[in-house]
């Protein structure tokens, strides 16, 4: 931080942040005072993070309102110290998995309240609307394991905020622990308490893999997060073939097996709806992830970046997250979304599905020249 | 669309024209293919008008793209040229093969003339295995070889699937002679797994263009806006999708126009070219590429982006590979022993260098690349252009 005053402006968005969270937590809206919000943290971003303030003066218009500028696309978090902050006042670092090869995209938190508190809600909104504690059985690393993952952190903190107890990981050293998983399970089937499976959507493959014949009867009321693509580390499957894959293995009905789409360089998550609706009896809309109250999603045309204003309209997905106060709340994906209803289907990686040219497979290449 | 039944008939059927193929001379398959292709270049033919209007479907680059594409390949398959090319072919220690088996990439639809002339002008059946959706101009060649000289086209087929097809593929490579392989390093590491033993295999794997400009050519503006303007042409051919495409410029220090502005002057070029050459409409995948380059650029350096281009001046950041479609990257460099180091990373990725220097240096930089030339001229390689190292008659 470059002096006191910047200081002083910084603790004021966070606080003003956090209340906005709270404010929203049980998914109220407030549109309008999340973007005048939004507004001041990218002009406090504009002069602390030294990357964004580029993007910003070569590829926007400074003249226009700020929530008009271009996000930091995801592979300047590769290459570039995304922050408002210098690295020794980092708390946290998370790192990307770094399975497309080259560096890792980073996000340097100064601190993790702000984070915890956007996950917590955004968990307790969408996946734990029912309950305040139950077992939790992940398929991802615990966080001593994996200390720069998003995700394990988070799953680590589910497991305080929502669990009873540690929660069992069944992922341990990069191998998936069958016998573990399948005697947890027939555990929970005898106590008739419901679980949490939560995990990477390669890990429940390789458990799908691996489980052969056997099937669970999980209790009413269990529920399965899965996440991220797969990334090469196990056959892909698609959306739809994985729902009906999972409800039948595990026994949970469809609407209470929900995708999280989060992503290392955001501090807030998005859910499917299924879930909620069906624990609190609600009639089940379409699949859709919600999108919490303090962030705003834009669809965005690739070449020009111009905001795609069609109801069912597809284009690039562009997340502007409040709880990034510290690094960049614009950030720009690559993931191909279409707009349903009040949230967002997400299609997948806009990469590599044509030829750029002969260069495709030399970018590890060029990554030493 | 193929079945594997129709591969194993077209491939009997081109091995069967063979002995036909053979019987002609090399003089006339020479001229056959040379008519062939001056038929296509002709916009007022029935095999050209059809051409073009399928390449704007399938390539997604513009007319006047197209054109260019065409005219400096089909053009330079002259009667003379490929005799001589013919006459300097390596001596072969083993009998020639009577089918050749060629997979085609599908980055740069003129790709597929060479791999698909070269064979037959040598004696040799080919069949070609095209991209599914980029099978045009292999298809127009066989058509028109076959209404120019039917003993040609009879020897030559064309096939498109997927790449996931493993039945198809299997088919294709059922008693495969030669295999000559376009494509990335997965792709010839494949097929090099799936041919049976003893088939000859030649890969001509993926790769990339760089450009070096000496400081002696950035002596006044002038030189530096025409040095600019060539090395313009270079990287909006084919949208700079090609394997000989410029994805970095290396400027040598020390010139009245720096590398800083000559990034800036590369850009207007650019621009002012797309007036009359523009760019092809972006795909999704494409312009999300773009953005994360563009993106990346503005974050770490200077970036002139326009709405068809975008030159970033990188200083000495590492080199990145561009999405293509007209961003590119300039460096600073000392001089060509310095480049040279900047180059050895890429290896045999890197298939073309272009020079722009009014002294020795594109005789000195004579071997850093199999194609080195002129800038201006870095997608308009000559028909005996080695451009994998490897004489382009070989395993013929």
């Amino acid at each position: 931080m470059r002096d006191a005053t910047l200081e002083v402006q910084r603790q004021d968005l966070m606080r003003r942040v956090m209340n906005f969270v709270v404010r929203l937590a049980n998914g109220q809206r407030d549109d309008a005072g999340r973007d005048q919000l939004l507004r001041e943290v990218l002009l406090f971003q504009r002069v602390t993070v030294a990357p964004y303030a580029r993007i910003v003066a070569q590829l926007g218009d400074q003249g226009r309102d700020a929530l008009d500028w271009p996000a930091v696309p995801t592979d300047v978090f590769r290459v570039a110290r995304v922050a408002a902050h210098d690295a020794l006042h980092d708390a946290r670092v998370f790192r990307t998995s770094g399975t497309s090869g080259g560096a890792r995209g980073a996000h340097h938190l100064r601190e993790l309240a702000l984070y915890d508190l956007a996950a917590r809600y955004a968990a307790r909104y969408a996946l734990f609307p029912d309950c305040s504690n139950i077992r939790q059985v992940v398929l991802a690393p615990s966080a001593s394991e994996a200390p720069d993952s998003s995700l394990s952190y988070m799953l680590g903190r589910f497991a305080e905020w929502f669990g009873v107890g540690p929660a069992t990981y069944v992922l341990r050293n990069g191998k998936l622990e069958l016998e573990q998983l399948a005697r947890v399970l027939r555990d929970c089937e005898k106590s008739g308490k419901p679980v949490a499976l939560l995990g990477t959507s390669f890990a429940f493959v390789h458990a799908e893999d691996g489980l052969g014949g056997e099937r669970f009867s999980l209790p009413r009321g269990s529920r399965i997060m899965q996440t991220g693509g797969f990334k090469g580390r196990s056959r892909t499957v698609e959306p739809e073939q994985m729902l009906q894959l999972l409800s039948e293995r595990y026994g949970v009905a469809r609407e209470w097996i929900v995708q999280e789409y989060g992503m290392t360089e955001l501090s807030s998550q998005l859910y499917e709806t299924t879930l909620r609706d069906a624990a609190l009896g609600q009639a089940i809309g379409p699949r859709r992830l919600w999108v919490p109250g303090w962030l705003r999603v834009q669809l965005v045309e690739g070449e020009g970046l111009q905001p795609i204003a069609d109801a069912g309209g597809e284009g690039l997905l562009r997340i502007d997250d409040l709880a990034n106060v510290d690094t960049a709340c614009a950030v720009q994906t690559s993931d191909r979304a279409r707009r349903c209803e009040d949230g967002v289907v997400v299609l997948g990686r806009a990469e590599g599905a044509t030829p750029r040219g002969c260069s495709l497979a030399i970018d590890a290449v060029l990554g030493d020249a | 669309m193929s079945d594997a039944r129709a591969i194993r008939e077209l491939r009997d059927a081109v091995r069967r024209a063979g002995p036909e193929l053979r019987a002609t001379s090399v003089e006339a398959r020479a001229a056959a293919i040379e008519r062939a292709c001056a038929s296509l270049l002709d916009p007022g033919s029935v095999h050209g008008r059809a051409l073009r209007a399928a390449l704007l479907d399938s390539t997604g680059l513009s007319s006047a793209s197209i054109e260019h594409g065409l005219l400096t390949t089909l053009g330079t398959f002259r009667q003379d040229g490929l005799l001589a090319l013919h006459a300097s072919r390596p001596a072969r220690s083993q009998p020639a093969p009577e089918l050749a088996t060629v997979v085609l990439a599908g980055n740069v639809f003129s790709a597929a003339a060479r791999p698909l002339l070269f064979p037959l002008l040598s004696g040799c059946s080919v069949l070609a295995k095209a991209a599914s959706h980029d099978d045009v101009l292999p298809r127009a060649l066989q058509r028109t070889l076959a209404d120019v000289d039917p003993a040609l086209g009879a020897a030559c087929a064309v096939v498109a699937f997927g790449r996931d097809d493993g039945e198809l593929r299997a088919a294709l490579l059922e008693g495969a002679e030669l295999l000559s392989v376009y494509g990335d390093d997965a792709t010839v590491r494949e097929l090099r797994a799936s041919v049976p033993a003893g088939t000859a295999v030649v890969a001509h794997g993926h790769g990339l263009g760089i450009a070096f400009v000496a400081s002696g050519v950035l002596d006044s503006k002038q030189h530096a806006r025409v040095t600019a303007s060539m090395l313009a042409r270079d990287v909006a051919a084919y949208d700079q999708r090609g394997c000989l495409s410029p994805h970095a410029v290396f400027v040598q220090r020390g010139a009245a126009c720096d590398a800083q502005r000559f990034a800036a002057l590369l850009a207007d070029e650019l621009e002012a070219l797309a007036a009359s050459w523009p760019r092809g409409a972006l795909a999704a995948d494409a312009a999300a590429e773009q953005l994360q380059w563009r993106g990346v650029a503005a974050a770490t350096c200077e970036l002139h982006a326009r709405d068809s281009c975008a030159v970033s001046y990188a200083a000495e950041l590492p080199l990145r590979a561009s999405p293509g479609h007209r961003n590119v990257a300039v460096h600073d460099v000392a001089d060509v022993a310095a480049l040279r180091a900047r180059l050895a990373p890429l290896s045999v990725q890197l298939k073309a260098l272009g020079v722009a220097s009014a002294g020795q240096d594109l005789v000195a930089l004579a071997d850093a690349a199999p194609y080195v030339c002129a800038i201006g001229s870095m997608q308009e390689p000559p028909l005996d252009a080695a451009l994998d190292g490897l004489h382009p008659l070989t395993g013929f």
